[in-house]
Parts: C-alpha cells; sequence; structure tokens
C-alpha cells in the first residue's frame, strides 16, 4: 500500500502542535453560560419594563431556572456526541428525564395549574420567539463543536437542536406573561418536541432503511 | 480465561503505547506521530482488507480512518482509552464505507461490521497470534507424558536427529520413531479436540 504510506508521511509532515480539546462538561458549562447569559440579560431588561410587579414574576422566573438543567444535560450529551468514543445517550435520557420532572414541578409552581388563563393571547407566538431566540444558543453550539470530530452528523445535530430550543424554551416562561400550565406545556414545550420529531424524523427513516437493506 | 487475560494486557500495552504516541503528537513530535499512523496503518490494513474484495477499495478506507484519526487529532483525551478512540472512528469509516457498496450492489449480502474492542486490537497483531500460539502449543505439551514431551522435544524443536535422540534418551532407534509418531498423534488430537473447560478461554 504505496498510498497508505506517502499519506502517513504527508499527514506527519503536516502535524501542527494542537492544544487537545476541552472535556465536553467543561464546554456545556461555557456554552451554557455564553448562550444563557445575553438571553437571560435581554428577557431580563424586558421584563423590567414589562412587568407589573416583581412577584407575579417570580414563579416564571424559577420555572425557568429549573428549565435550565435538563438544557445543561442535553447540551453536555450533543457535546460528548461530537468526540468518538463518548457515550451520549445516557445524558440525553437523563435529560428527557429532567424534563419530564421539569413539566411536573411546573404544574406545581405555576399558581394558574390546570387553567386554561390566557391574559395577553399568546399562543403560537411563543413558539416562534422560542424557535428565534434558540438560533443563538445553537450557533454557539456550533462554534464549540467546530473543532471537535463529529462522527455521526445526524445525532449530534439533533442533540444539538434540541438543546438550544430547550433553553430557549427554560427562559421563555420569564418573559411570558401567561401562568397558565396548559399554555406553558402545549406552547413553550411543544417547540422544543416538534424540533426534536422534525431533526429526528429524517435520522429515523434512514436508519430503518439501512436496517431494511442489511436484512 | 488465560488467554482472554493475555488479550486484555495486551490491549492495555497497546493503548498505553498508543496514548503516549498521541499526547506526544499533540504536542508537535512529528516522528511520534509517524510512528503511531504507521502501526495504525498496519493494523488497520489487515482487518480492513479481509472485509473488501477490491484491493484497492481497502487502501482508500485505510486512508480514510487515517485522514479521520488525523482531523479528531484534537479530541482524543489523555484520560480516556486511545483503542476505544481509534475502535470508535475505524468502525465508522468501515461502516460507512460497506454502506456505500450495500447502495452500489444491492446483491451484496453482509452486515455493519461490530468487532469486539480486545479482538479488534488484538487478533490481528501477527506478534501476538504467534505468542498465543506458543503458549497454547505450551499448554498441549504439558498433556503428554514425559517421554513423548522429551522426543518432540529434542526431534522437533531442538532439531536432533533419530540416532542422535535415540543415543541420548538410551532407547532403540525404532523405538523413537514409534514415540514420535504416537506423540505427534495425540498432539494433532489434542489441538483439534474442541477446547474443554479449563484449558481455553
Amino acid at each position: 500500500m504505496k498510498n497508505v504510506d506517502s499519506l502517513v508521511a504527508k499527514l506527519s509532515a503536516d502535524l501542527r502542535p494542537q492544544a487537545p480539546l476541552w472535556s465536553p462538561a467543561k464546554r456545556s458549562l461555557v456554552w451554557l453560560f455564553l448562550s444563557a447569559f445575553p438571553l437571560v440579560l435581554l428577557i431580563f431588561l424586558v421584563e423590567h419594563q414589562n412587568a407589573a410587579s416583581q412577584a407575579e414574576a417570580s414563579h416564571r422566573i424559577w420555572v425557568g431556572f429549573i428549565g435550565l438543567l435538563p438544557t445543561l444535560f442535553a447540551g453536555w450529551a450533543a457535546l460528548r456526541a461530537s468526540v468518538p468514543a463518548k457515550n451520549w445517550k445516557p445524558l440525553a435520557y437523563l435529560s428527557l428525564a429532567i424534563l419530564a420532572l421539569w413539566v411536573l414541578v411546573s404544574f406545581l409552581i405555576l399558581p394558574e395549574a390546570h387553567g386554561a388563563h390566557n391574559p395577553q393571547g399568546h399562543s403560537w407566538e411563543c413558539s416562534i420567539t422560542i424557535f428565534a431566540h434558540a438560533l443563538f444558543p445553537l450557533l454557539i453550539l456550533g462554534l464549540l463543536m467546530r473543532k471537535a470530530y463529529v462522527l455521526d452528523p445526524a445525532k449530534a445535530v439533533g442533540v444539538g437542536v434540541f438543546s438550544s430550543v430547550l433553553l430557549a424554551s427554560a427562559l421563555h416562561p420569564v418573559l411570558c406573561p401567561n401562568e397558565s400550565t396548559l399554555h406553558f406545556v402545549v406552547w413553550h414545550l411543544l417547540a422544543p418536541l416538534g424540533a426534536l420529531c422534525l431533526t429526528g424524523l429524517p435520522f429515523l427513516v434512514w436508519k430503518l432503511r439501512t436496517k431494511i437493506k442489511n436484512t | 480465561m488465560k488467554k482472554k487475560e493475555n488479550r486484555l494486557h495486551a490491549l492495555e500495552a497497546l493503548n498505553t503505547r498508543w496514548c503516549d504516541l498521541l499526547i506526544s503528537s499533540q504536542k508537535g513530535e512529528q516522528e511520534a506521530y509517524r510512528l503511531f499512523l504507521g502501526e495504525l496503518a498496519k493494523k488497520m490494513e489487515r482487518i480492513v482488507t479481509p472485509k473488501f474484495q477490491d484491493h484497492s477499495r481497502a487502501e482508500d478506507v485505510v486512508q480514510e480512518i487515517l485522514l479521520g484519526v488525523h482531523k479528531a487529532l484534537a479530541t482524543f483525551d489523555s484520560s480516556s482509552s486511545a483503542c476505544s478512540w481509534v475502535y470508535a472512528i475505524a468502525r465508522h469509516k468501515i461502516n460507512d464505507s460497506l454502506r456505500v457498496i450495500y447502495r452500489e450492489d444491492k446483491r451484496f449480502m453482509g452486515g455493519e461490521v461490530d468487532f469486539n474492542l480486545v479482538d479488534f486490537i488484538c487478533l490481528v497483531d501477527e506478534g501476538f497470534l504467534q505468542f498465543e500460539a506458543q503458549e497454547t502449543l505450551q499448554e498441549l505439551f504439558e498433556e503428554l507424558n514425559e517421554e513423548q514431551r522429551t522426543v518432540l522435544r529434542l526431534t522437533k524443536l531442538e532439531g536432533l536427529s533419530v540416532d542422535e535422540t535415540a543415543a541420548q534418551m538410551g532407547l532403540s532407534v525404532s523405538n523413537v520413531k514409534v514415540l514420535t509418531h504416537r506423540a505427534m498423534k495425540q498432539l494433532k488430537g489434542l489441538v483439534n479436540a474442541p477446547p474443554h473447560e479449563g484449558a481455553q478461554s
């Protein structure tokens, strides 16, 4: 294999010192800080101007902060998926489990649980705002993944989109004055779950087709 | 069990070696990197060639693996296993190429490659296989009686003639011939016999 020998010689001649990439855990914290900080700042500025009373917003702030936990795990899973030989699935499942707990806690924290109260007519606008806010964390995640080596882009991008939408979704209750739990579940969580399905569906179809081909 | 332990030791030794070479490579030491890529290329050739009937395609896959490792070098974390890291990249590249073959030739039958990590590292290493064969032979020698062991050692390992062996053992030439024949027959039977509990892993 002469070509292989010449490739080995070429690659070793081209080698330049390169700093090892930070661990996915460290990078996920950086991602959360860089993505959440500007969003939190923006949201708090808007909230400060609009909120009738800070006491009303406190429930929603708590819901938002709890929502950062599954976001952190989802981001961590996405960054692990971009490094060879790192198992990301347990973190992704953990994130989903905490997401379910988050919904449960939201039912307890939000005062108008089970209500369909909709004071300012927020509905699909919330979902669109969440998607728009998700672009910034997604960009940061993309930059953090740039130096990594993604073996399976479909999975890494899928988890990455999910974590970004989850982050925007976690911070959105602070901005949205509608404290109805029904509204929160339908319009705030519908967005990340919809994104998950949209990004995961092509991958599932492709995987199924490959399996059928191999049998 | 002994074989399994030996393979795990070999894996550990290779892991340490590759880990050191990869850390040096990350620091920009070209010689260490050349050594690592050379070793990896040889190992990959032995794995990939039987999987792809087309030699040039096998060579392409080995090159893909080397390029993948080169691009991913910064992601290697010295606290994790070098073998697992290489294995993940190689397995992905091999399966990717197999998928291309399925798409091109629908008649091609075969599943994705799913190596066991230990086999992936050890079973393609000629030196390791030779070492294992010697160990197995040593185990089988223990099953023979003293006379048979001696006659095989003298005639087959030390290369003495039948006359010299007969003189050394104080036996007749025909006796040595019969002993050698029976010992070889028994050894052949032991090699072909299914592994029994305790002798093999």
